[in-house]
């Protein structure tokens, strides 16, 4: 069972991330862009991000999610903390951090573990267009 | 936010006017405060409010008066049922039948039997929800001394072939109980009629106040049931404890406002169904859960695939309704009675059970339609391009 009962027990944080995601969407893949995926819609979460990356700075984030309102949320946040930074913003993002602004019931942390997936695999991936 | 539309009537009614106004007499009646045990006059006025309310139970199940046992709700009366049953009965066997989508209130304590020694058979009903009397012929044994089923699905409201069931387990001479949570006073019950022996109904499913309830105990052959609750021999001493006047007059005059305002209710609350479902019909990729038509007027369960279903509820925030049954309302856990029809945990985790009721109105399923089809829009677009 979730922690979560009711709506009243997401934080406003969650709600607002959740009814409207400013990066909720993808980009076109051009040789500045990097996507990766992680989850699956069968075990309830699922993610794709899309960087787009020039001179090691994340000038857009975007992605795309399917599971409960606290992962869309998450995936919102994580698309905030890195649109306009450094792809080394990347690299320190924690989901603990995530997971305690948002009030995340532990019992969901398998789904934040999803977004370490996809931010690291970024970090390899928006590397390599760095190199390119 | 100004709207919000209740659409979970199956979880509990709102009470109705006409019942807050005869408990509100009942509490500010100072001769009716009396204890209805007691045998001064207080006691006896009060003791005349309960038993009309009896009457009025029994007549909308077809039983006498004296048949009715009260109770604080149909989770007591189903445990009063079968923990009451298989332990008076023991002796004569220790095998007892149900199926996988009953409420948690028979499973939990179908549950706790097996773990005192009994064997109990859960019945898959098909992928319609529909458990087959002859499913249940075929599993009754020697040591059969119950069989368990709900009469209305909570869930997914598909309505169960009682009078059959009853029927053969006369014959079989074995024990029948009905969960009749979510069609007493909804559809005609005649307990005599349809061989049942015991039957469980609550009073907050039907307009009435929640805290009670009442268990049907066949008394013509006289039928044997241990105490759960032992005390002052209240019940004929089947359930102890001082009798709430107030609530069960509320449950009385529910029952008999039901019974005759049923037809019209059902009449239009299928009206109001069936243009929600056609409403929500124009959104691709959706499917209906349970039977087409053995089923309720009052709910719709229906399956949205590629939405994932605590996110649906909680951004329907002008809808006050639930995925499943209220005790799994927020669980990211897929629905037991969906599975059991066969559908796939991300199906049954996308599921909304949308219930009317005698306060539903069209514009009220008109809002319901236009929220479900942009959120459903909105979330299949976050999600549109995961695996």
């Amino acid at each position: 069972m979730s922690d979560v009962t009711s709506q009243f027990d997401y934080l406003s944080m969650v709600m607002a991330r959740f009814l409207k995601p400013c990066h909720a969407g993808s980009l076109a893949l051009n040789s500045d862009t990097v996507s990766t995926q992680a989850g699956s819609r069968q075990h309830g979460a699922s993610i794709r991000l899309w960087l787009q990356v020039s001179n090691r700075q994340i000038v857009r984030a975007r992605f795309q999610a399917y599971g409960c309102p606290h992962f869309i949320a998450a995936a919102e946040m994580l698309c905030e903390c890195v649109e306009g930074k450094s792809v080394d913003a990347l690299q320190a993002w924690r989901w603990q951090v995530t997971e305690s602004e948002l009030a995340i019931p532990a019992s969901k942390r398998r789904k934040l573990l999803l977004l370490e997936d996809v931010a690291r695999q970024a970090i390899v991936e928006a590397q390599k267009a760095v190199i390119a | 936010m100004n709207t919000s539309i209740y659409l979970d009537y199956a979880a509990s009614t709102p009470i109705d006017p006409r019942v807050a106004m005869r408990m509100q007499e009942c509490l500010s009646n100072f001769e009716l405060q009396g204890n209805p045990s007691s045998t001064h006059r207080f006691g006896h006025a009060a003791r005349e409010v309960i038993e009309k309310a009896r009457q009025q139970v029994a007549g909308v199940i077809g039983a006498k008066p004296v048949e009715v046992i009260w109770t604080s709700g149909a989770t007591e009366s189903n445990n009063l049922a079968l923990f009451g049953a298989a332990r008076y009965y023991a002796d004569r066997g220790k095998h007892i039948i149900s199926s996988k989508t009953e409420h948690k209130a028979v499973l939990e304590p179908l549950k706790k039997l097996e773990k005192h020694g009994f064997h109990v058979t859960y019945l898959k009903p098909d992928q319609n929800g529909i458990v087959h009397p002859d499913q249940i012929r075929d599993a009754i044994t020697p040591e059969t001394i119950l069989v368990s089923l709900m009469h209305v699905n909570n869930e997914i409201g598909v309505i169960q072939n009682i009078g059959a069931v009853g029927s053969l387990c006369r014959k079989r001479d074995v024990l029948f109980h009905v969960d009749a949570a979510q069609s007493a006073g909804r559809l005609p019950i005649n307990v005599h009629e349809m061989n049942i022996d015991l039957l469980s109904c609550t009073a907050h499913k039907i307009y009435g106040p929640k805290g009670i309830g009442a268990l049907f105990v066949r008394r013509h052959p006289v039928l044997g049931l241990e105490p759960l609750i032992i005390g002052g021999g209240h019940e004929h001493g089947l359930r102890a404890g001082t009798l709430p006047t107030h609530q069960i007059a509320g449950f009385g005059l529910a029952m008999e406002l039901a019974l005759n305002e049923r037809d019209t209710d059902a009449i239009r609350m299928s009206t109001l169904r069936d243009k929600l479902w056609q409403g929500l019909q124009r959104i691709p990729d959706i499917e209906l859960n349970g039977h087409d038509s053995l089923r309720v007027p009052t709910i719709l369960n229906v399956s949205f695939d590629g939405v994932e279903g605590e996110s649906l509820l909680l951004a329907l925030q002008e809808l006050n309704l639930s995925a499943g049954a209220a005790c799994s309302t927020g669980s990211d856990e897929a629905s037991y009675v969906l599975r059991a029809l066969g559908r796939s945990d991300q199906q049954a985790q996308s599921s909304l059970r949308f219930s009317l009721g005698r306060f539903t109105t069209e514009q009220e399923i008109d809002i319901a339609i236009a929220a479900v089809t942009r959120e459903v829009t909105r979330l299949r677009s976050i999600a549109a391009d995961v695996p």
